[in-house]
């Protein structure tokens, strides 16, 4: 059988002057492989879209913990399930991470030296506004938010970074142990 | 009887079409007609032989290699990758699975091992200068298998789920986000989340057992193509063909069986006595060095247990924590700055690596150990690959608490390591 007949796809005619595509065969031809490469490429971004998780089962940016008197005065608290620090000064509230930003170990709280934190990976240290003392940890930890929320308890926001200055100040007497219905 | 023996006989002769060789003839079409062993030449040259020109250091990665595959397969019946059962299934192959010990230990040995094999694989090629035109491609393959081999013992090591392993791929994951633009992004989509949790256990689990093994095994087979149709191991006397069509371009290294039995072509001109056949002499040599291969992880296995210890507690490190030796240099880099040492540094070693043939476009030199016209590449390279065993040694010895600098032979104690 003769295969002169067989059109062979992408390879058009040869134009007028004799060489090169012709024009209309160019533009089938470029359009052709746009669809192709075009609708291939499509349905592996729909596969792969669904590995960057849309829900995650982390603990809440926004995580509350316990009431202020839960906290001593002049105590260092660390919340576990965040590795956030919780500091209590008089009165006043703030809240520093954890999380060494060097590669992400837990900072611990240095006892021998005079306050401060170090971190056990690769000797990052801290002080207690987070500032880097020593160490490579390119950025200070970050302070967040501590907020008072409705049931009386303390809200700390990790989306709001905030100053190391900035405490939330329990002006009114919130020891509501005996005001609380019960 | 004999009706039977006749069908045995049919069946035989279907999977075995030629027997077993009785002449040089049947020997090399063995080697032709066969699946399994048409990756050979049909003859090769007897400097290939000598250990003392490659010291079999690929074919040691590819047995490693098969040696993981088996064993890492066993271990999947064992392995849940969830964060309640991941730990005990550890346990489980401790005390209750009947050689489990022993299955764990060969799969973590064979794996150090192949990190070794792979390095000192690159090394050999490197300092024969074999990585040069026409094996170009390769070599950017053997590169490419030399990291994955690399992820592939990154991701393994979350698998048991204890304390080490945990903070390592904390770590870890921690210094890709370093990287410029997508770190961040990368990190998010590697750890399925912000922390390491479930589901990066499960990621890591699917790419350790399913997407880098598949890609390792393909990327070996494109590799042992390439060795074979690049003309085998480089020489200094070989010919490089230089044809500006590609299409025109013979094979440098084929023998077809008209070239064995019609006697020499162009292409098989040279002394014929340099040549021996590989059944048996190559075939021999591949199963005594996988019997060796597979003798030593065992040995080692008997000998030494892989460590296990506590169940990870997401809240606290180990201090110090250190990653897996072969990650050790890299830790001790990030330790001074994370983005120096776990970027820029790293990715320009593996640059550097995969231009290599392509700046180095040179003759002399090829296939000879340690030649003098590579006297400036050659150092470079092993002062790179010392000053990495340097800073391996350092972190392995020489820190301890808060990665604080420490004399070995003082008392300080220190976990894991």
């Amino acid at each position: 059988m003769s295969n002169e007949r067989l059109p062979v796809i992408g390879a058009g005619a040869p134009s007028e002057s004799g060489k090169g595509l012709r024009r209309r065969d160019f533009i089938l031809l470029v359009s052709a492989w746009i669809g192709t490469l075009g609708s291939l490429l499509a349905v592996a971004a729909a596969g792969l879209r669904g590995l960057v998780p849309n829900l995650l089962d982390e603990p809440n940016i926004r995580y509350r913990v316990g009431k202020p008197e839960d906290y001593p005065v002049g105590s260092i608290a660390f919340l576990d399930e965040v590795r956030v620090f919780l500091f209590r000064r008089g009165d006043s509230f703030r809240a520093m991470s954890g999380v060494c930003t060097h590669l992400g170990c837990t900072v611990n709280r240095d006892d021998v030296a005079e306050g401060g934190f170090r971190c056990p990976c690769h000797g990052s240290v801290f002080d207690d506004g987070g500032r880097v003392l020593e160490g490579p940890a390119p950025r200070p930890l970050p302070s967040y938010a501590v907020t008072m929320a409705r049931d009386g308890r303390l809200s700390v926001d990790r989306a709001r970074v905030v100053s190391p200055d900035r405490y939330l100040v329990l002006e009114e007497p919130f020891d509501q142990t005996d005001g609380e219905p019960s | 009887m004999t009706p039977l023996r006749s069908v045995w006989q049919m069946v035989y002769r279907s999977v075995f079409r030629v027997g077993l060789p009785k002449t040089d003839l049947g020997r090399a079409q063995a080697m032709v007609s066969s699946f399994f062993l048409h990756l050979h030449p049909a003859k090769v040259r007897r400097d290939t032989l000598r250990p003392r020109r490659t010291f079999g250091l690929g074919l040691i990665s590819l047995n490693l290699f098969i040696i993981l595959v088996v064993t890492g397969i066993l271990l999947m019946f064992q392995y849940v990758p969830s964060l309640e059962r991941a730990y005990e299934s550890m346990k489980d192959l401790q005390f209750v699975v009947t050689a489990g010990v022993l299955l764990r230990n060969a799969h973590r040995w064979a794996a150090h091992l192949m990190v070794i094999a792979v390095v000192l694989h690159m090394a050999r090629v490197f300092l024969m200068g074999a990585y040069r035109k026409p094996r170009e491609i390769n070599w950017v393959v053997g590169v490419s298998l030399l990291l994955t081999t690399l992820f592939l013992s990154f991701t393994g090591y979350l698998l048991p789920w204890d304390q080490l392993a945990f903070w390592a791929i904390t770590v870890g994951t921690s210094i890709a986000a370093y990287a410029p633009v997508i770190g961040n992004q990368f990190r998010y989509l590697l750890l399925g989340g912000t922390v390491v949790g479930q589901p990066t256990l499960l990621r890591f689990y699917v790419l350790h057992v399913a997407l880098l093994p598949a890609a390792a095994l393909l990327m070996v087979a494109v590799h042992l193509y390439r060795l074979r149709k690049d003309g085998g191991l480089a020489r200094p006397d070989e010919e490089v063909l230089t044809v500006e069509d590609g299409d025109q371009l013979p094979p440098e290294k084929s023998y077809g069986l008209m070239a064995l039995a019609e006697g020499s072509t162009p292409l098989v001109g040279h002394d014929p006595e340099e040549e021996v056949l590989s059944w048996p002499h190559l075939l021999l040599r591949e199963i005594l060095l996988f019997v060796g291969t597979l003798a030593v992880v065992l040995a080692l296995a008997i000998l030494s247990d892989a460590p296990l210890e506590e169940l990870a507690n997401p809240v606290h490190p180990p201090n110090p924590a250190k990653a897996p030796w072969y990650f050790l240099s890299l830790q001790e880099l990030v330790s001074y700055s994370a983005f120096i040492g776990g970027v820029v540094i790293p990715g320009i070693l593996v640059v550097a690596l995969l231009l290599v043939p392509f700046l180095d476009r040179k003759r002399a030199g090829t296939g000879v150990w340690f030649a003098k016209e590579r006297w400036l590449a050659n150092t470079v390279f092993i002062a790179v690959l010392l000053a990495l065993i340097a800073l391996t040694v350092v972190a392995t010895y020489f820190r301890g608490p808060d990665w604080s600098w420490v004399w070995p032979w003082s008392s300080v104690l220190t976990s894991g390591g």
